[in-house]
């Protein structure tokens, strides 16, 4: 009845959240990633942690887009889980115009896009971008990672939610010893469509299996 | 009357036609609102090429009362749509309307030429008019395979016509009272179609079964030719030529092979696949994709004689193919259409996907194929494997990395400082100088925290000129304010320069 009422009056018709990760999940309120939404990753954890919460979603059938990341490690995009048949990567140009018009584009085929923006984008065309992704109901995750060398981007974007990952523990590496093992990540999502900040912490690659209870 | 020509409408646009080369595709883009003015009188137009629109008369006409009401009709709609110049004619026949609409484009009137009177006004036009014409009627055919024609068709008309008035025969009347015969013995297969088109004929005879289409493209080149982006830009005719001849036939290709052959007798061949059916841009893509492969690998000696394409597998083009096996969602389909619309924006290989390849080196375990060679509904339907995570011998341990960077073309210099604060150097038995204390990136100085390695990398030690030795270290280094997180990375030292080769993001 409401979804007939919805569509009679032009408004997007609501589609289930998308699916993340078990160990994720408790963290939205929502049961995953609400269609249409974009969500601001951010913390030194930030790619790993976009990659997780796009993980479930890939597999359930979503494709997903990853825009601006030339150098995205796919090892780890798949140890997140990700189906990686259903990964693509775009090198948009770095032109304000040119970039946005390229996501807006795949913004039309692409249920989940993680998006690193180049500097040069304005609030405007964020905005704009904000739009699309609403009426095409699909996901934004935006990558900003300031406090990592060569990386960063602007703060732009209107975020619904923040998701700010932040590693708390390094385990296996030592002083000329072992390597890294395992990597502990303190998850904090708030903004202004979460009504309460949620904080889990986790470790990454995080499994994408039910825990065992 | 079987062999009746086709009564048409042939709307022409002069400057358009001669910019639509050097434009490709924002010229029909810009021509499309046009296109759509004349589609609310006749529902199934034909463009040739951007500037050139073609419609059969037959319905239209009746609908709106003769030829006569149907001229003006259009005439006045695309005067609405546009202030470019340009014709309409309208006559039995492409050859005679396009060249009622030559002369419709001075006049600033359409020109209807009664029916049945083609052949007799035709008699009188000169054969020059095959110039104006090329649009309308076809390319040459046997001089850059048939279909829409570009620059290299109009050339292939002068040289038809210049030979014609060498000959005498100015006026198409003079060309109609030689016998076919003569004309194929001195023009080959265009010969033919010569003499019907003078004798105000249809190029081709009306189908009565449904053709085995002539399905063989052959591009040859007088001179071989050496550059790459020559022979990608001439199968672009080529291509298209091909795909609309099968469009037209309702066909489309899934299976291309591909033949290209050098001065020297080496040949590239190669066989193409696309589950949705070649667009002739995904068949110059493939020529492109298997000219680079031959230039890297097989370095042939000579330049380009010939180029052929053949189609060995066909399918009724139903628009779309679905998959084999397996369902595809439309998810898959939306996603792959937007792929295609990013790469003809920013070229396909700006658009990615990942392909296992298996290397220790993290930014090279996995490489990144161009989206337009690889059927993207096929992989998400999983029929494509090649994509596996097995474990490489000497690769970094999980967890991976989550940005790499390739140590030959991407991966930024570092510094990596000893506690004595000199580089850190490692010797042959892979001990280091010093345990590292400050890793300097860019402007930016991090405190070591812990390491792990070094790590020898040593690759292809028996091929000296690929021979690589290196040695990577993981480091844990934080910033030097005070609430700086850890952050993890791999540098890797090669030929005593220090590199950022992977971060954990």
């Amino acid at each position: 009845m409401t979804t007939e009422l919805r569509a009679r009056l032009g408004a997007p018709v609501v589609r289930a959240p998308l699916p993340v990760a078990p160990s994720l999940a408790p963290l939205f309120a929502d049961g995953g990633l609400v269609r249409g939404r974009t969500v601001a990753c951010t913390g030194d954890a930030a790619l790993s942690a976009a990659l997780a919460l796009s993980a479930a979603a890939t597999r359930a059938g979503s494709w997903l887009a990853v825009v601006g990341v030339p150098n995205l490690g796919i090892a780890a995009a798949i140890e997140a889980g990700v189906a990686v048949e259903r990964i693509v990567l775009a090198q948009p140009p770095r032109a304000s115009r040119e970039w946005i018009t390229t996501v807006a584009a795949l913004v039309e085929g692409f249920d989940v896009l993680i998006v690193a923006p180049p500097a040069s984008l304005s609030q405007h065309d964020a905005r704009r971008l904000q739009t699309r992704i609403l009426a095409r109901q699909s996901v934004l995750i935006v990558v900003d990672m300031p406090a990592l060398p060569l990386l960063g981007s602007p703060d732009v974007f209107a975020s619904d939610l923040d998701v700010h990952a932040d590693t708390v523990a390094w385990s296996g590496i030592e002083r000329g010893g072992s390597h890294i093992t395992q990597r502990t990540v303190n998850v904090r999502v708030t903004g202004r469509r979460c009504a309460a900040p949620h904080e889990e912490t986790v470790t990454l690659p995080c499994s994408m299996r039910q825990p065992a209870s | 009357m079987l062999d009746a020509p086709t009564r048409v409408v042939v709307v022409q646009f002069p400057h358009w036609a001669s910019f639509a080369s050097a434009l490709g595709r924002a010229a029909r883009t810009a021509f499309e609102p046009i296109v759509q003015s004349v589609v609310e009188h006749a529902p199934l137009v034909e463009v040739a090429a951007p500037g050139v629109i073609v419609f059969a008369t037959r319905g239209p006409s009746r609908y709106v009362g003769g030829d006569d009401r149907l001229a003006a009709l259009v005439q006045s709609t695309v005067s609405g749509a546009t202030h470019a110049a340009f014709g309409i004619g309208i006559a039995d026949g492409r050859l005679a309307a396009g060249i009622a609409a030559r002369h419709a484009i001075q006049s600033g009137e359409p020109l209807v030429v009664p029916p049945e009177a083609s052949a007799r006004w035709l008699a009188t036009s000169s054969v020059r008019a095959l110039l104006e014409c090329v649009e309308v009627i076809g390319a040459v055919k046997g001089a850059a395979g048939a279909g829409v024609p570009g620059a290299d068709d109009i050339a292939s008309y002068r040289d038809v016509v210049s030979l014609l008035e060498r000959l005498g025969l100015y006026r198409f009347g003079d060309v109609a009272a030689l016998s076919e015969a003569d004309l194929i013995a001195r023009f080959g297969a265009f010969g033919r179609d010569l003499s019907r088109l003078s004798r105000g004929l249809d190029r081709h005879p009306p189908l009565v079964v449904a053709p085995p289409p002539d399905r063989v493209c052959t591009l040859q080149f007088d001179t071989p030719v050496e550059s790459r982006d020559a022979v990608v830009m001439a199968s672009d005719d080529l291509a298209v030529g091909l795909v609309d001849h099968l469009a037209t036939n309702g066909l489309a290709m899934v299976r291309l092979h591909v033949l290209i052959d050098s001065d020297h007798g080496e040949r590239s061949e190669r066989m193409w696949y696309r589950s949705e059916g070649f667009t002739a841009r995904a068949v110059v893509e493939s020529v492109r994709w298997q000219m680079d492969a031959w230039i890297t690998h097989d370095a042939p000696t000579s330049g380009v004689v010939s180029l052929r394409l053949s189609p060995e597998q066909m399918v009724v083009d139903a628009g779309r193919q679905a998959a084999l096996w397996g369902g595809v969602r439309d998810g898959d389909r939306h996603a792959q259409r937007a792929v295609r619309r990013v790469a003809d924006m920013n070229g396909a290989e700006s658009v990615t996907v990942p392909a296992w390849r298996g290397d220790r080196d993290p930014a090279r375990s996995f490489e990144f194929v161009r989206s337009d060679a690889i059927d993207l509904e096929r992989r998400a339907t999983g029929d494509v494997v090649d994509l596996a995570t097995g474990e490489w011998r000497g690769a970094l341990p999980s967890p991976a990395p989550s940005l790499v960077f390739d140590a030959s073309s991407n991966a930024p210099e570092i510094n990596v400082v000893d506690v004595a604060g000199g580089a850190v150097a490692v010797d042959a038995r892979h001990a280091m100088s010093g345990d590292p204390s400050v890793v300097c990136i860019g402007e930016r100085r991090y405190d070591v925290v812990a390491w792990a390695g070094p790590w020898p990398v040593e690759e292809r030690w028996w091929d000296p000129r690929r021979a690589r030795r290196a040695v990577r270290l993981q480091l844990l280094v934080r910033g030097a304010e005070s609430n700086a997180r850890s952050i993890a990375m791999v540098a890797v030292l090669e030929r005593r320069v220090w590199r950022l080769a992977a971060l954990y993001a």
